[in-house]
């Protein structure tokens, strides 16, 4: 991990290695960005792997190649080998921040939280106004109780209003030091943005039971059942496409889960998916025809 | 000169930890100590979710000598016994002092066989001796003490069995004065049909591997609460309102007054799924973890919780409670923040984030350095021996750890400090002093292997070793270790509790060292509610403090 720190920091501003490629390997190189950060979005991570993977057997400097990879392994909680992934890019390209920035998480879920922070804290040195390093460093530095996460996230705030993230861990911070009062009202404005998130509710109703506001506490918290039901059914479907990734039924599954959790987008490009294996898929249909609907009303 | 500074501040630094108080745990072989003892526990293989958390293991005075005792489960060949296995009974082993044990199970008759789990000690018919309750797959048992190290089973006095008791809390949950019996249950399972990976359409993996299936996908089975009637084990879960919730994959159960009304609260660690938070409320308890703060992670996450401990951590007079969990999940420190609120300070604690790579199952808060406070042990190992595969980040056999109690803030000890380097599939474990020389030695349940004794040489024989008091509760007949009550020397409180970590019944003693020291008396809050002081008593020794033989006091 220093290693990875100190090449970020000495050689930022280098200059991009795949400038030197052939034309075709460009090509197949975009197409390849292009399919898998669809399918990332759809958390389709077991074909992302095989895709890249395949191509950086025959293009090993495909740099977005490591990104991809990266991140796929880390939604699929192979942190270890998501950092083997990430640093790999960060070794062909040392000055790109998007290689980093998931290292630091990637340190932190293994419990290695110094070297995250340390990751975090240089990231910020480097580019003071990225949102998502300041995001990174005042949710590590909150984590540990430091009172500095307040700075860095209030900070992270200012250059992106809307990251949702940042207000909820904002929220954490204040929760943790008793200021209940002020981890409701960040909290509120996390779910203004993603109100899915069943870690916030469940926050905001023990924010909301500190200052004895048993009713809207009970809200929040019967709130938090309902979305955490659903997205045990997600991390359960998940789970099984990445045994089964040729199992649509699953699939069909977790499209209807992310349908009733607001992912509409989401819940669309799983269940077409589906359906175009299988036109005839019902649930996929039904998910298809229900957010159409939605969409028209 | 600046080299010469250097190496005289070097060799200061060196000789300050040189001189440090540090627990040192020493592995005491079977060979040295007698404790030989191999578990049998279903295949190597893991192919069954049965065959992986391990047997039970009890420290507690069966012949009532004073010293400790050691009672060990064992589990079953399940689908033929391996090449050289013959029966696979429960152990029984009389503490001869100066840990040194000796197998007494042919004589004793707790030659019970089948998967053995949980083990809580009580006594059940109120004679001064203490009973054996042993939870386990398809019918618990109970062994009453007739005396001289001997047992009968009565285990067909015991209501309904449950399908697969786990761990078992021990506590006067109705003000009787008698000791009665919470029993975590796991998950109804088959053994003429156990689940497997692709059978009726079940996924069993785990990181792309195929492992056993379970806990999710099968069915939890419902937890129950014996009442002590007079001798017998009576079924009132519902009585008492423990059959409103969910029936959930139980592992960890202890009772403590976690609310500090007086009354033993009782909080239950399940897996995969939300923790309950009972609390007594006189007539029936009532389970609102949720609400608490303490049901799941500070992110909302229900966690695989499998050990379990309370103590007063931070030292502000209430009592924390400490979870192990699964890999990829922190331990979870609940600090108690008062009025039934609990928060999650794993990370700040900094006890979560080793244990991310680390799947934690016996547990203990305990003072190993006697320095004062609380510190934590951890016994690990993995339920899939696929953990050892690459891309898993974990791995199956994994040491224990210990973290030093700083201020309330954890630090990691090293191998090196610790003496616990060696990785195995640890499970149970039970704390106890087993020498009786003031610190509290280990006895580790490794899955398929020998049980491992650590003893604690926080104390040595050295002229610098740290002072301490021991108390040993006596509430009379039906609860002869003042189980439930909260003793206080100065500021620092302890709870005599012999149902923690994971399916172990641990010595029920307390100790106080450190600074706490000074105060003159020491101070009882029995189970009821009595409150009696009585002096100190000498250091370096153990003192027993009977109910109605103190001053009582406000």
């Amino acid at each position: 991990m220093i290693v990875a720190v100190a090449i970020l920091t000495v050689l930022l501003g280098a200059p991009c290695a795949a400038a030197l490629d052939d034309a075709d390997a460009q090509t197949a190189r975009a197409e390849i960005v292009r399919a898998c950060v669809g399918l990332l979005k759809l958390d389709e991570t077991a074909a992302v792997v095989t895709r890249v993977e395949a191509r950086l057997r025959v293009d090993p400097d495909f740099v977005d190649g490591f990104l991809l990879l990266g991140n796929a392994l880390y939604l699929e909680k192979r942190y270890g080998e998501a950092i083997r992934a990430f640093e790999a890019g960060l070794k062909r390209e040392p000055g790109k921040v998007a290689l980093a920035l998931p290292l630091g998480f990637c340190h932190f879920e293994l419990g290695r939280v110094d070297d995250a922070e340390r990751f975090f804290a240089a990231l910020v040195r480097i580019q003071p106004d990225n949102p998502k390093a300041r995001y990174g460093y005042g949710f590590v530095l909150g984590k540990r109780g430091a009172i500095e996460a307040i700075a860095e996230l209030e900070r992270a705030i200012t250059i992106d209003p809307n990251y949702w993230r940042a207000h909820d861990a904002l929220g954490d911070v204040h929760f943790d030091r008793g200021e209940f009062a002020a981890a409701e009202a960040a909290y509120c404005v996390a779910l203004r943005g993603e109100g899915w998130r069943p870690s916030t509710w469940y926050r905001l109703g023990l924010a909301l039971a500190r200052q004895k506001k048993a009713g809207e506490s009970k809200q929040a918290l019967a709130r938090y059942r309902e979305l955490n039901d659903l997205v045990t059914r997600v991390d359960g479907l998940r789970t099984r496409l990445l045994a089964e990734p040729g199992d649509d039924d699953a699939r069909a599954r977790l499209a209807q889960a992310w349908l009733e959790l607001g992912q509409t987008a989401k819940a669309v490009g799983l269940a077409r998916i589906v359906l175009a294996r299988d036109a005839t898929n019902a649930v996929a249909l039904g998910v298809v025809a229900r957010a159409e609907g939605a969409a028209d009303r | 000169m600046e080299s010469t500074t250097s190496s005289a501040l070097l060799l200061l630094v060196a000789g300050l930890v040189g001189d440090d108080v540090s627990p040192q745990f020493v592995e005491v072989s079977p060979a040295q100590s007698g404790l030989a003892h191999i578990s049998v526990y279903g295949s190597l293989e893991k192919e069954l979710i049965l065959e992986t958390n391990g047997p039970g293991i009890a420290l507690a005075d069966f012949d009532g000598d004073g010293d400790l005792d050691v009672f060990c489960g064992n589990g079953d060949p399940l689908f033929g016994k391996p090449a050289g296995v013959g029966a696979t009974p429960c152990r029984l082993f009389r503490n001869d002092g100066r840990l040194r044990f000796v197998d007494v199970t042919a004589q004793s008759g707790v030659t019970i066989e089948g998967f053995c789990n949980g083990v809580a000690v009580l006594d059940v018919d109120g004679d001064g001796r203490r009973d054996l309750f042993v939870a386990r797959h398809g019918g618990d048992a109970l062994l009453r003490n007739v005396g001289e190290l001997k047992f009968e089973d009565v285990s067909g006095t015991l209501p309904r069995a449950g399908a697969w008791g786990t761990s078992v809390a021990v506590f006067d949950a109705d003000g009787d004065g008698d000791v009665d019996l919470y029993e975590a249950n796991y998950l109804a399972f088959d053994v003429s049909k156990p689940p497997r990976h692709g059978q009726d359409g079940r996924n069993c993996t785990w990181f792309g591997h195929t492992v056993m299936c379970g806990p999710e996908g099968l069915s939890p089975e419902a937890d129950r609460f014996l009442r002590n009637d007079a001798g017998t084990l009576v079924d009132a879960t519902a009585a008492l309102g423990f059959a409103t919730v969910v029936p959930s994959f139980g592992l960890g159960v202890l009772a403590a007054d976690l609310d500090a009304d007086g009354r033993s609260d009782v909080y239950v660690a399940n897996d995969s799924m939300a923790n309950f938070v009972f609390w007594n409320r006189g007539e029936r308890f009532e389970e609102d973890g949720l609400l608490a703060g303490a049901a799941v992670s500070g992110d909302g996450r229900e966690q695989a919780g499998m050990g379990i401990d309370v103590g007063d951590v931070d030292g502000d007079g209430k009592l924390d409670v400490f979870v192990t969990n699964f890999s990829g999940e922190p331990n979870t420190l609940y600090r108690n923040d008062g009025d039934g609120f609990f928060d999650d300070v794993s990370f700040r604690s900094i006890l979560g984030p080793p244990s991310l790579t680390r799947l934690g199952w016996g547990t203990a808060l305990a003072d190993f350095d006697l320095d004062g406070d609380l510190d934590v042990f951890t016994a690990n190992g993995h339920v899939y021996p696929q953990a050892d595969r690459a891309g898993t980040d974990t791995s199956y056999a994994q040491p224990c750890d210990l973290f030093r109690n700083e201020g309330g803030k954890f630090s990691g000890v090293a191998p090196a400090h610790s003496g616990l380097g060696a990785s195995a599939v640890h499970r149970a474990a039970a704390f106890g002093d087993l020498d009786d020389d003031g610190d509290v030695d280990v006895v580790v349940a490794v899955l398929d292997g020998a049980v491992r004794l650590l003893r604690n040489d926080a104390r040595s024989g050295r002229d610098d070793d740290p002072a301490w008091v021991g108390y040993r509760l006596d509430a009379g007949a039906g609860n002869p270790d003042g189980l439930g009550a909260t003793v206080a020397l100065g500021t620092a409180v302890r709870v005599a509790k012999s149902s923690f970590s994971f399916q172990a019944s641990n010595d029920p003693r307390v100790t106080f060292a450190g600074s706490q020291l000074t105060a003159p008396r020491v101070l009882v809050r029995w189970p009821d509610g009595a409150r009696e002081s009585y002096p100190r008593g000498d250091l370096d020794a153990w003192h027993v403090l009977t109910r109605g033989q103190g001053t009582s006091e406000p």
